[in-house]
């Protein structure tokens, strides 16, 4: 293994064990399971009329899932880097032979790696419910990867936005391209119901069309927004094959703007 | 006989071999560092120019805000230099390779909070490319000679200053680099760990390496260095061997003072005056005598 991929899997590691130490990995598994697994219980108990009682206990557990991982983004994401940065302790790593974009990659990994355990609890938890309606639902697992690979995009940007922006700007621009992003379908609607012509209109449309390929939430896939009496004008599609290699390119992207970024400044 | 009360005064200084070699370790040539922008700007260092040999103890000496923790930073790549030159070990320090044999202990020691200090060592350890046994024998020996057994159940945040201080320390010595820059290695330590940390730094010095001390303890500096360079307003403003600089029985604050005097004293930014530069206050400027005001008719006396 080269030098520079033992730094970055060295600091992953360690990165981990902070979070264990911290109790957070722990806490957010364990706060993960008990919302999934309560949800679920609470539709198991309360179906939906128009649903069967499996699919009220899997669209409870998949909406405390989106949630959960939106708080756990923004919660790993802005510490990413931002608490090194107050106390010192990035110095310790950049003044021995690690690179900057050594470090990043590392502390982005540590934290995605944590996020992923807690995705995988709740992955987990929601597949032994749809097990109590009757039926095991495989599709739940291919949900929570593609949640999982979502919010790889999202700590990815929020690397970049800490080093540009602080630890506070982060966090609320993390939530807000969680949140517009994931409800992408509704602008189509929004710039016919406004109006909205020329430029305006056409970035927005830029947008729509891009940001389902960025984000393709499980969450919302399928999902149509309507205008003048129910004319459909846009349905958020699910996630195909080619964006799993946007994403990809766009956490290598995220990384690699924070690494020239990072280069840059006075530590 | 009893030795006279000057030389009791004056710290025994620590006998020691010769350096092993002249090889130059650290380069720097005309570096300029400014911060900020336009009228904001900042001249940490004004074109310093410091040669550091293999071998030796270099003590780095000036006034706060005199410009050494920023000369230190430039030497491990952590600054992007103005304007100048910076070779260590004969690379750029920028190049993460040119930090191998480097062991940097800073002025305010910062660790990943959540860590315990033998993670903290394991973690230093590993990324200075130690491993196995190796690294079990060198992080067991640092937690032991630098006294952490007793906190190795407290996590790096709940440290107390001169315990950080000491894990700092013990990170930087862990892979015996050859190459030590510490920066006020001593600051919040108690007296037998300043005894310690003097011990381990001749101790460096006798396996060969050469050891950049930036301190503000004159008797420290008097005791340890070979050589020393006095940096007051971003420059070198004397230069040379520590036996050279007192010659004529004269001790390193005297030296200290007249270079930041005769310099202008204050941080270099400025004149100053006070207990800060051992001058007695300037005498209070008496202002020429108020103009007769005017009143208004309606406020007239």
């Amino acid at each position: 293994m080269s030098n520079r991929a033992r730094n970055v899997l060295l600091i992953a590691r360690s990165t981990l064990f902070e979070q264990a130490n911290r109790r957070l990995l722990w806490s957010l598994a364990g706060g993960a399971l008990a919302l999934v697994i309560g949800l679920a219980l609470v539709g198991l108990i309360h179906p939906i009329a128009s649903l069967s009682t499996q699919e009220t206990a899997r669209l409870f557990a998949r909406s405390a899932a989106g949630f959960y991982t939106l708080i756990t983004i923004v919660v790993l994401g802005m510490g990413i880097i931002g608490y090194d940065l107050d106390s010192g302790a990035v110095i310790m790593f950049v003044s021995r032979p690690v690179s900057r974009g050594q470090y990043l990659t590392g502390r982005y990994l540590g934290n995605a790696l944590t996020l992923a355990i807690t995705l995988c609890v709740m992955g987990l938890g929601t597949f032994a419910v749809s097990l109590l309606g009757g039926r095991a639902d495989w599709t739940l697992l291919y949900d929570f990867v593609v949640l999982a690979w979502n919010a790889a995009v999202v700590l990815a940007v929020m690397v970049a936005l800490t080093v540009i922006a602080g630890m506070v700007a982060a966090a609320i621009i993390g939530f807000i391209t969680w949140e517009v992003v994931g409800n992408t379908y509704l602008l189509s609607g929004l710039i016919r119901a406004h109006e909205i012509t020329g430029l305006g209109a056409r970035l927005l449309t830029a947008f729509v069309v891009i940001a389902p390929h960025v984000l393709s939430s499980p969450l919302v896939a399928g999902t149509s927004t309507s205008i003048n009496g129910g004319q459909t004008v846009f349905v958020m599609p699910g996630p195909t094959a080619p964006d799993f290699i946007w994403s990809l390119a766009w956490i290598v992207g995220a990384l690699a703007l924070a690494t020239v970024l990072f280069e840059r400044r006075a530590l | 006989m009893r030795p006279p009360l000057a030389e009791l005064a004056r710290p025994a200084k620590i006998e020691h071999e010769p350096p092993v070699s002249q090889d130059t370790i650290v380069e720097i040539t005309g570096l300029c560092q400014r911060f900020g922008r336009r009228a904001r700007t900042v001249t940490a260092l004004a074109g310093v120019d410091l040669t550091v040999r293999r071998g030796e103890i270099f003590g780095l000496l000036g006034r706060n805000g005199a410009g050494k923790t920023t000369l230190v930073k430039a030497l491990l790549g952590l600054l992007r230099p103005t304007s100048g030159t910076v070779r260590v070990f004969g690379r750029a320090p920028g190049a993460a390779e040119a930090r191998t044999d480097i062991g940097y202990s800073p002025e305010e020691p910062g660790f990943p909070r959540y860590l315990y200090p033998r993670q903290v060592l394991e973690l230093c350890g590993a990324l200075s490319s130690m491993s196995g046994a190796a690294l079990a024998a060198a992080v067991e020996r640092q937690l032991t000679s630098s006294e952490l057994q007793a906190v190795a159940g407290r996590q790096a945040r709940q440290l107390s200053k001169g315990m950080a201080q000491r894990l700092s320390l013990a990170q930087a010595f862990l892979h015996e680099p050859q190459l030590l820059i510490l920066d006020e290695p001593t600051a919040d330590l108690d007296p037998i760990g300043r005894r310690q940390v003097r011990d381990l730094i001749v101790a460096a010095r006798e396996r060969g390496a050469t050891v950049l001390l930036n301190s503000h303890l004159l008797s420290e500096v008097e005791r340890m260095c070979d050589r020393v360079a006095i940096i007051h307003g971003g420059r070198v403003m004397r230069e040379g061997a520590i036996d050279e600089l007192l010659a004529g029985d004269r001790e390193l604050e005297d030296v200290f003072i007249e270079v930041v005097e005769g310099a202008g004293g204050g941080t270099g930014y400025g004149p100053a005056r006070g207990w800060a530069s051992g001058l007695p206050p300037a005498p209070p400027t008496e202002l020429p005598p108020a103009p007769p005001t005017e009143h208004p008719p309606w406020l007239a006396p």
